[in-house]
């Protein structure tokens, strides 16, 4: 067998009395992501591999102030959160709404590349949605490569799929067909908030979803008092936001895991994702 | 003859269902001591002995249930939630813990 005497091995360099230093010092960064660092031989078998190891960059506060009214919002950076709701609810929800106000960052430009936007819920904390193995997701995804820039606001699309219900076991993706409608957000650097909710009922095997959301290129506000008003309604109305077809998908939480958390995550770190407000609402 | 027959016959019937020994109070709450008293035997409550704003659940007064009040609130409605304002600008996200009804803090990757 031939030995691999490349440059890029441990073997290669002692051959040529190098100091060789393990590759992982020196991953290079850019702002705060590390990424994968590839090193090959010539014949194209792979030396080293050292892959992202997930999200490196976490979610922080942001605070902005409008009219002299602090909004403090979570701002997702490539980056994922997740937390526990109140045991008291628990398991033994029929419906439950997944509610927040929403905003984005603008690069004034579409966001290609695949954006992935989850919104949803998922089972304990340990292992969520955008980790290396997730134990049980299901909520919203946004499925197209390309997102497009209105101006001042992002469709969480391009006007093709719209964004689907899916679960997320392991490592794998499970969608349901697109709902009727693909959300919007709104320059974060301005008043404008958008409400999105994800309503879920459970069933036998399958559950339903739909969310409501801003679902035209359109701007302006939902306020605080405005969307906690409309949260706890099965059929809020809010200017400019649109209830959604009912979407089902097969959802196995005795043999999966069953939900108990809210689990954000977006994988880009050009345009930021901003939740002002987050909510878990008991519909039935 | 047969005339006043039938007239007696009524009478006595309707004197021994007007003096009937058993109690029909299934037509009406019979009295708790049985002496007339107007306490109806079912359960019996005005709330008086409570203190204002007291919470219901376990509260045990009253006369004659069987058992306290079992009273539970937020069945429906916002069961969890978090406007953020109580943290920090720049603060990381993970281990934050403000907010209501939750049952830990953010976990961020």
């Amino acid at each position: 067998m031939k030995k691999n005497h490349s440059m890029f091995n441990r073997r290669g360099f002692i051959k040529r009395g190098l100091l060789f230093v393990p590759g992982v010092f020196y991953i290079p960064k850019f702002g705060s992501n590390p990424i994968v660092v590839e090193l090959f031989n010539r014949d194209g078998s792979e030396v080293i591999h050292i892959p992202r190891g997930g999200l490196n960059a976490a979610s922080v506060i942001k605070a902005r102030t409008f009219s002299s009214v602090v909004d403090n919002r979570i701002q997702l950076s490539n980056s994922n959160f997740a937390r526990l709701w109140s045991s008291d609810l628990g398991t033994s929800w029929t419906t439950l709404r997944l509610a927040c106000r929403i905003s984005m960052t603008l690069t004034g430009a579409d966001l290609t590349s695949t954006p992935r936007f989850s919104y949803g819920v998922c089972s304990g904390t340990s292992n969520i949605y955008m980790d290396a193995t997730t134990t049980h997701w299901y909520g919203l995804l946004s499925i197209e490569s390309a997102w497009y820039y209105y101006t001042n606001g992002y469709a969480f699309g391009y006007g093709g799929t719209h964004p689907q219900p899916t679960k997320r076991i392991t490592t794998t993706n499970t969608s349901g067909s697109s709902w009727n409608v693909t959300p919007r957000a709104v320059n974060s650097t301005t008043e404008n908030r958008s409400v999105l909710f994800l309503d879920i009922t459970k069933g036998s095997p399958n559950f339903t979803g739909k969310i409501f959301c801003r679902n035209g290129d359109t701007t302006g506000d939902v306020t605080l008092a405005t969307y906690l008003a409309q949260a706890v309604l099965s059929s809020p109305t809010v200017t400019n936001h649109t209830m959604s077809s009912d979407v089902t998908l097969a959802i196995d939480e005795a043999t999966n895991g069953y939900f108990n958390a809210v689990n954000i995550a977006w994988n880009r770190s050009d345009a930021l994702m901003e939740i002002s407000d987050i909510a878990v609402v008991r519909l039935a | 003859m047969r005339r006043r027959l039938v007239i007696c016959l009524s009478l006595i019937g309707l004197t021994l269902l007007g003096s009937a020994p058993f109690p029909l109070g299934f037509w009406k709450p019979a009295s708790s001591s049985g002496s007339g008293s107007a306490d109806p035997v079912y359960g019996q409550e005005d709330f008086e002995s409570y203190t204002d704003a007291a919470n219901a659940q376990g509260l045990n007064g009253g006369s004659y249930w069987n058992g306290a009040y079992v009273s539970r609130n937020g069945l429906l409605g916002m069961q969890s939630s978090d406007d953020m304002e109580s943290y920090s600008d720049t603060a990381a996200v993970n281990a934050l813990n403000a907010g209501a009804g939750w049952n830990g803090a953010f976990v961020d990757r």
